[in-house]
């Protein structure tokens, strides 16, 4: 059975991925999600550089 | 685009990405609300001159939070970046990838690796994303719930490089307390900082975890290459400069495509086009 997407479709693919990118955005600020990457990002991340 | 022209693109988005240049100095970072925003390339939020947070760091954080199965936020970032851009990020806009960039310029010898190691060890980016950067940090939790962040820890050298030495530089603190991890990172940067001298980007090809992303979005971006199959006289000129190994004329859309534009500027018939416009509209446009 041929799995590949239809030459037809191929170009919506980008629009589905672009709108389906700012749901997730869209969801994760309304879940509050921005503070938390914030919270992690304005600590030294001790395991990051190599010391934790 | 000559070469030299996207150097200093990289050198601009590079610095714009560490503009917080007095924490260098300081040895602290910065913790203004840019922070709260990811920036397109591999990038350590750690480093003291970032000014937004890496987007794989980032989705090592949430994932081990403890408080969520799925990073909505993060994942969507990558997703836009990578659906509007592709691998075009890693060509112009990783700090880490301009690093290895600037360090194979130098005029040593250069290797190849055979086909048999390559075509296989190409792979591995994709089981680093899964594994180092989704699974563990999702399920690996230690007693309070909480995971670590594994590819941050274990693997990745730009928060070495970044992060680590100027941090460790700069604040006693921090050079009390390292040991054997700092040692191991070290080891593997400088691995990796080698390699780079000897091969083109050892890292993005082999281990990058957001290269992997944005190359599974390569095929679907907006920003796309293409070869206008009228003008190609199939010379290979054109695959004869990609360092990065593509087949430009099977597949030049490849997940492996940095979107440098060596191939571009090697066409002798100006046969492949790049852009966010197809290569008919364009010419459309010109005319």
């Amino acid at each position: 059975m041929n799995h590949r997407i239809p030459e037809l479709l191929k170009p919506a693919v980008k629009y589905v991925v672009l709108v389906l990118a700012v749901v997730l955005i869209a969801l994760g600020l309304w879940q509050g999600e921005a503070g938390e990457v914030l919270q992690k990002a304005v600590h030294i991340c001790l395991e990051c550089i190599g010391v934790g | 685009m000559k070469e030299s022209k996207r150097n200093w693109i990289q050198a601009a988005a590079a610095l714009l990405q560490n503009a917080h240049i007095s924490g260098f100095v300081t040895g602290e970072i910065s913790t203004g609300a840019g922070k709260q925003v990811c920036v397109p390339g591999l990038n350590c939020y750690s480093c003291p001159g970032a000014v937004g947070a890496c987007p794989i760091g980032s989705l090592q954080a949430v994932l081990s939070g403890g408080r969520r199965g799925f990073s909505y936020y993060v994942t969507g970032m990558i997703l836009l970046f990578g659906v509007l851009f592709g691998r075009l990020i890693c060509g112009f806009l990783c700090p880490f990838g301009f690093l290895q960039d600037l360090l194979y310029k130098n005029h040593t010898r250069k290797k190849t690796v055979p086909p048999r190691i390559d075509r296989p060890a190409r792979y591995l980016k994709y089981a680093v994303l899964l594994i180092l950067v989704v699974a563990l940090p999702l399920l690996a939790r230690g007693p309070y719930g909480v995971g670590e962040p594994w590819f941050c820890k274990y693997l990745c050298p730009a928060g070495t490089l970044e992060g680590g030495i100027p941090l460790i530089l700069a604040n006693p603190g921090l050079r009390a307390m390292v040991g054997f991890l700092f040692s191991w990172k070290m080891a593997i940067l400088i691995a990796i900082l080698v390699l780079s001298v000897l091969l083109y980007r050892p890292f993005c090809k082999y281990l990058c975890p957001l290269g992997a992303a944005y190359g599974l979005l390569n095929k679907c971006s907006f920003y796309r290459m293409s070869v206008d199959k009228s003008r190609c006289t199939r010379c290979g000129a054109c695959e004869r400069s990609c360092k990065m190994g593509v087949k430009v004329l099977k597949n030049i859309n490849s997940a492996e495509c940095i979107r440098c534009g060596a191939c571009k500027s090697a066409c002798p018939t100006g046969a492949i086009h790049s852009g966010f416009l197809k290569p008919e509209e364009k010419r459309q446009k010109a005319t």
